[in-house]
């Protein structure tokens, strides 16, 4: 699964959330482009 | 105003609309811009302006100092990463914002798994992100001529693969739970 979210500066919001929820599992990624 | 005024709006490139001003006042002339980008890209040509000596330039200046990699080698890289991710069993995701730099990464997903025949869901979780969709539609005279050019066969900015899911996220932010039914393309497993 690749989800887009915002905001880009992952400092709040969507992205901020699913960053926290996403972290924990090394199997994740998060792509700043 | 004085009548020996003119404002001349050069394509920047940039995000959908983006236009860099040529001002000239009687003898004085100023150029004026945000950012701009002078390579095309998936979704945008490049910028362009008239030959000008102006007495004033006014410029962003992102990636003013920076080399960068060529383009198809940062998409490459890109990809690879993600492909390999995804492969094995993980989740990837791209902070963004709404407009431009979204769009662009989109287009690059859309043809790349379509090509590699890859069936990997892809969810767009912003508050604007399916309004700015709309509008690269609609003013797609303003986009790079491959786009204009199979726009009549296809819509590119109709993505495929790429579902939006603001009203999902809604959810699960007001009440910190998935609501199963009646979303049916969503995928359950999302914030597992």
């Amino acid at each position: 699964m690749i989800v887009f979210a915002s905001p880009g500066m992952l400092h709040a919001g969507y992205s901020l959330h699913l960053f926290k929820k996403w972290a924990p599992d090394e199997k994740n990624m998060v792509c700043f482009c | 105003m004085d009548t020996d005024f003119e404002i001349k709006a050069y394509y920047a490139g940039h995000v959908l609309g983006a236009a860099m001003f040529h001002i000239r006042v009687g003898q004085q002339t100023l150029v004026y811009t945000g950012d701009f980008n002078t390579t095309a890209d998936r979704h945008l040509g490049s910028a362009h302006i008239d030959r000008c000596r102006p007495d004033v330039l006014i410029t962003e200046s992102t990636y003013g100092s920076t080399v960068r990699d060529s383009r198809r080698a940062r998409e490459r890289d890109f990809m690879a990463k993600v492909v390999d991710c995804v492969r094995r069993g993980g989740k990837v995701l791209v902070p963004v914002f709404a407009v431009g730099r979204a769009q662009e990464l989109c287009i690059l997903l859309e043809t790349y798994l379509e090509r590699m025949n890859l069936n990997v869901p892809i969810y767009f979780a912003s508050g604007l992100s399916e309004k700015v969709n709309t509008y690269y539609s609609l003013f797609v005279s303003w986009t790079n001529e491959k786009i204009q050019s199979t726009f009549h066969q296809k819509n590119i900015f109709d993505f495929k693969h790429i579902k939006v899911c603001y009203l999902f996220f809604q959810f699960i932010f007001k009440n910190r739970f998935i609501f199963s039914h009646g979303i049916d393309h969503m995928s359950n497993n999302l914030v597992q």
